[in-house]
Formats: C-alpha cells, sequence, structure tokens
C-alpha cells in the first residue's frame, strides 16, 4: 500500500520535468537532421530502369542493390516459367545414332565426354526384334522419386514441370541416383571439366555451370534456352530431325531440325506413342514415337559419325 | 441376274494399270514429280541472290555436304555430294528446290527452316560451280508480285465462322484488291508456327479460311494468327489477336501434395502418421519413465517404514 507513496509529488514532477525536455530536445535533433538532410542537394543523375526508361535520380538516393546474383538466380530457377508445361517427342524411327545432342549438351553444361545428361542407347528389346538407337535424357516426371527422397530440398519440381538440381543445397547423398528408375542422373566424382574456366561464374541453377565436384547432375531440359524462349541444346543440334519440344498447354511441339510445329495430340496418336516406365507412376513428361520405317538402316557403332 | 463377263486380256490390263498406279503413288512421295523437276526460279539469279545463298548454304546445307570444291562432306551413307560434283549438278532447278523442301533419304527437309526465295537463292549459289549452266527463268504465271505497298489484313466474320485475309495496294487510289496471291494461315506457338490452311485470293483480294476451332488459346481464348502472302521476291506478314482458341487454364503442377520430401508439399496422411509415431514413441518413453520413478518412490517408502 505504500508503494504508491514512494515516490512523492515532488520527486514526479521533476521526473516529468526531465523526460519533457529531453524529447524535445530529441525532437528538435530529429528534425533539424531532417531540415539538413533535405537542404542537402546532390546532382541528378539520369539512369536506366529495368524496364528501359531513362530516369532522373538524386545522386545522394542512389542505393546499392545489396542481392548478390547467386541468390536472384537460385530463386528464379525454382519459381519456372508461368503458364508452360514443357514436352519432349522423341521420334525413334529417325535416330541414327549421330550423337550431336550429346555434344551440344555436354558442350552446354561443361560436361566430361563419359557424364550424359542425354545418351543414345543401343536397344535391343528380345533377341528376334530389330535393334534400334534410343536417346533417353532425364523424363522430368510429374511425380518425381528423386525430388521426394532428396533430404534437402535440393531438388525440385517447377510450375512448368521441369525437375532441377540446385547444387549449392545438394549434399551428394546420392539418394535420388538411387530412386531414379530411368538413370538420369549422375554424380561428380572428381572436378569437373573446364573448373578453372568458370571459377568466376556465378553458378546458374538452369544451367547447372559451374559442375560442382561432390554433387549430383542430370538433364535440365535446357531450362536456361527455355528462358530465352529458344529450343533446348540437343533439341536444336539434331541433323536428323528426331526431337520434337513444346508446351502442353499449347498442344503444339516443335522440330528443332525442320522447325516445323504440329499438334501434340495428333503427334501422339498417329504413331502410337509411348513412355517409359509408367507402370510405376511417376508421369513422365517424355513420349516416344516407336522406330518403325526407318529411313535408313540400324548400324552398330556410328559413334562420331561424322566428326 | 446378270454377271458381267469381262475377257480376260482387258482384267489382267487393269490389274497392271492399278499395279503401276500404285507404284506411281508409292514413288511420288518420296520422288519429285515430272512437275516438279519442270519447275523454275521465278527471278533471274544475280549476284545478291548468290551472296544471300552463300550465307544460307553455310548456315544450313555446309555441316552435311562440305565447303564446295573440297570434298569435305559429312561421312554418311549416302554420300551427301558436294555441289560441284556432276551427281549433284545434274539435277534440274526444280529436282533441287524439291529436294531441298521435302528432304532426300536421311537429309531433312528444309521447307520450315528457309522460305521458298531462300531455297532459290541457294540454288543459284550452287549453280556458280558450273560453268555450262544456263538459267531458265519461269514465266510469270498467273500468281500475283507483291510489293511493300500491299497490306494484308486479319479479320473475323459476324458469325466468327469465317477469318477474312484481305489483301490492297496502298499505292493506287482508291486501294485496289490484290487477286492470285497466296495467302497461308498460321497460329503463333512457344517455338514456332503451326500451320493451319493455304489459299489464293479471289478477285476482291480476299481470301477465306474456315475458323480452326479446337486450338488451345491463353485463359480467355485468344490466339496470336499469322498471315502470310508469299510471293517470288517478298512475303508480307501480318499478326492478329482473335478470340478464337480454347480457353485453357494452365494446370498448376504442383498444386497437388505428392510424396516430397519438404513439409509444405507432403501429404498430410504422411505428416499425421510420422508425427503420431513420434509422439507415440515419446508417451511410451515417459510411461516407463514414470512407473521406474513409481517403483523408487515405492521403495523409499518402503525404507521408512520400520523392517518387521
Amino acid at each position: 500500500m505504500d508503494k504508491n507513496k514512494e515516490k512523492s509529488r515532488r520527486e514526479f514532477l521533476v521526473d516529468l520535468g526531465i523526460l519533457g525536455l529531453g524529447s524535445f530536445a530529441f525532437g528538435t535533433a530529429l528534425f533539424s537532421g531532417y531540415k539538413f538532410e533535405k537542404s542537402k542537394s546532390g546532382q541528378t543523375v539520369k539512369l536506366l530502369t529495368i524496364d528501359g526508361k531513362v530516369v532522373e535520380v538524386d545522386s545522394l538516393l542512389i542505393r546499392e542493390v545489396n542481392r548478390d546474383m547467386l541468390t536472384e538466380l537460385q530463386e528464379r530457377g525454382r519459381k519456372g516459367i508461368p503458364n508452360k508445361s514443357w514436352v519432349m517427342v522423341i521420334d525413334l524411327s529417325k535416330c541414327r545414332n549421330a550423337r550431336k545432342c550429346i555434344s551440344a549438351c555436354q558442350n552446354a553444361h561443361h560436361l566430361k565426354p563419359e557424364q550424359y545428361h542425354i545418351n543414345t542407347l543401343q536397344m535391343q528389346d528380345t533377341e528376334r526384334t530389330a535393334p534400334y538407337h534410343m536417346p533417353k535424357p532425364c523424363q522430368h516426371c510429374d511425380n518425381p522419386p528423386c525430388v521426394a527422397v532428396c533430404p534437402v530440398d535440393a531438388t525440385f519440381k517447377r510450375s512448368d514441370g521441369i525437375v532441377l538440381i540446385d547444387n549449392e543445397r545438394c549434399i551428394g547423398c546420392r539418394f535420388c541416383i538411387a530412386a531414379c528408375p530411368y538413370s538420369a542422373r549422375s554424380f561428380n566424382w572428381f572436378d569437373p571439366k573446364d573448373a578453372e574456366l568458370a571459377e568466376n561464374t556465378t553458378y546458374d541453377v538452369e544451367l547447372n555451370v559451374p559442375q560442382k565436384k561432390g554433387t549430383i547432375t542430370k538433364c535440365l531440359f535446357s531450362a536456361d534456352k527455355l528462358r530465352k524462349g529458344e529450343l533446348p541444346y540437343c533439341v536444336s543440334a539434331c541433323p536428323n530431325g528426331v526431337f520434337y519440344f513444346g508446351d502442353e498447354n499449347e498442344d503444339a511441339v516443335t522440330n528443332g531440325t525442320t522447325k516445323e510445329t504440329v499438334r501434340l495430340s495428333k503427334l501422339l496418336a498417329d504413331n502410337g506413342a509411348f513412355q517409359l516406365m509408367v507402370e510405376l507412376g511417376t508421369k513422365p513428361r517424355v513420349f516416344y514415337l516407336p522406330p518403325k520405317n526407318r529411313i535408313f538402316p540400324y548400324t552398330e557403332n556410328q559413334e562420331g559419325i561424322d566428326s | 441376274m446378270i454377271t458381267p463377263i469381262l475377257p480376260k486380256p482387258i482384267v489382267t490390263f487393269c490389274c497392271t494399270l492399278l499395279l503401276a498406279a500404285n507404284i506411281a503413288v508409292a514413288q511420288n512421295s518420296k520422288e519429285p514429280s515430272e512437275a516438279d523437276k519442270l519447275r523454275y526460279a521465278p527471278f533471274k539469279f544475280t549476284e545478291a541472290s548468290v551472296n544471300n545463298g552463300k550465307q544460307i548454304y553455310q548456315q544450313n546445307c555446309q555441316s552435311c555436304h562440305g565447303e564446295p570444291g573440297k570434298g569435305n562432306h559429312a561421312k554418311l551413307d549416302p554420300i551427301p555430294y558436294d555441289p560441284v560434283s556432276s551427281e549433284f549438278q545434274s539435277n534440274a532447278d526444280g529436282e533441287m528446290f524439291w529436294y531441298v523442301s521435302n528432304g532426300k533419304g536421311q537429309m531433312p527437309n528444309f521447307s520450315s527452316v528457309i522460305t521458298e526465295t531462300q531455297r532459290w537463292e541457294v540454288i543459284s549459289y550452287i549453280r556458280t560451280f558450273n560453268d555450262k549452266y544456263v538459267q531458265i527463268v519461269a514465266e510469270q504465271g498467273k500468281d500475283a508480285v507483291l510489293t511493300s505497298s500491299i497490306k494484308l489484313e486479319v479479320e473475323m466474320n459476324q458469325d466468327s465462322s469465317k477469318i477474312i485475309v484481305t489483301l490492297t495496294d496502298t499505292l493506287t487510289s482508291p486501294p485496289q484488291p490484290v487477286s492470285n496471291a497466296r495467302v497461308s494461315l498460321w497460329v503463333e506457338r512457344q517455338f514456332g508456327k503451326l500451320p493451319i490452311a493455304e489459299q489464293q485470293t479471289n478477285n476482291n483480294g480476299i481470301a477465306l479460311f474456315d475458323t480452326p476451332t479446337d486450338i488451345p488459346g491463353n485463359e480467355t481464348g485468344m490466339l496470336t494468327l499469322i498471315a502470310q502472302a508469299n510471293s517470288q521476291n517478298l512475303d508480307i506478314v501480318q499478326k492478329a489477336q482473335l478470340g478464337i482458341g480454347t480457353p485453357t487454364s494452365p494446370k498448376n503442377l504442383l498444386a497437388d501434395r505428392a510424396i516430397w520430401a519438404v513439409n509444405a508439399k507432403a501429404p498430410i496422411w504422411v505428416i499425421t502418421l510420422y508425427l503420431t509415431g513420434v509422439l507415440s514413441v515419446l508417451l511410451t518413453i515417459a510411461y516407463v519413465m514414470l512407473q521406474l520413478k513409481k517403483i523408487r518412490d515405492l521403495n523409499c517408502s518402503n525404507k521408512s517404514k520400520p523392517i518387521l
């Protein structure tokens, strides 16, 4: 009860006075500082904004952008290109193992000759059926087992259907290699190719360059090219018109060699298209057209046929 | 009932005819027809056309056919002939044009890669390696000659069942319709143009197309149409946004909760099952600890009691 009367009226008034004076002094200081800053007018400079407009800005108002390129690229890479749903169609009847897709891909992603994001396999289903060549990239599943097992959220699926890896997050546990039924992923056991050359480049999630030792690498559907509105490296490098690529929402795919655009649904229906290991429920985004009516005979070991 | 009796030789003759026709059809799909072979360039080959042709050749043909005269073609089977070789030069202009347009053997077709004019320019370049070659220019047919003053308009009729493409020459007054021009209609897609149809313009300079009904547009059903009038030396292109597409709502591939490692994407039953498991283990441990404590307490209270 006596607690309230610990402070006398006199003491309370003194305190109040000090508080009032103090806040007045602080306010004045703040105001004069503000006035001083306002009266300081620096030179104006002309700047170009991102959307291409020239604006005049007081040089004192310019602040440096603090975000680094890497974060920017990582964030952009996670998002995907809006309203797109990429699909690839591979026409097995046209593949003659020219391996141009492989070399274009390896050049773009700084891969060693023994590392494949896409590979042309020599297939023979049974002893009595005819052999054929089969280009096999990552299937970019809609229900990707690799993404499900990643313990650090390094590999992820984007809204446009592409499955990517963020090598800055990857810890190299290789769970995803074990999970992938298509053997699409490989591990960087050694220092990557051209490690010194790529030293100063910022890591781009959509290109996977520079490659990192101790992390996973795999086909990216050339996400960097798609962002520019161009066809993937392998698709445009093929000399035989094997690859079609396009947006499922538009129901159209474009041949990388002849640049012909066709209806996706019609192409798949007319040619008896199939997908790999659908029974696993992975929902792949790559379609195959069967190796029928071939325009060239099958020959083994056409590797480096015209290099 | 009357059964027609045909003499045997006639039946055999008809069969042979049919067979021959079949073979002819089969061959038509692979080889140029006589009419195709007799096709000639619609313009006289000039230095400019040769220079353009050289550039196009270097970009599109050289990787397989090699540099002309050097024999450094790709090692394929059959051999992609060197343009200087007699095998190559013995083709008529029309044949070459057909092969570039339709492909030959392993060679892909280039009809969507380079325009007709560009194809003739490549041929004009290739012919510079043949001293004996004398060019025959195609007679000016009924096809209209296009100039840069010609305007191309794309619109729909009232019930939007037809797409009307109008060609008018704006240089004359009043503007004159351009008839007999070849107009093709395309839909713009991500990586190329999807062909719809091709028509000749009528006397009013109008080409009528049936509106395609099943092509996916954007969310509101808008489609970008490309109308293109082709002629020997000039292609006039006009784009138009029309609401004739099927409205599409892009499916969000990330909407479903699949079995994914991140909490935000994991199915609810997985999260519930996991949390229940962890909780029951913790509760079991807690229960065991409690029982142990009870035993200890019992033991202590027993100690305090005097032993009888």
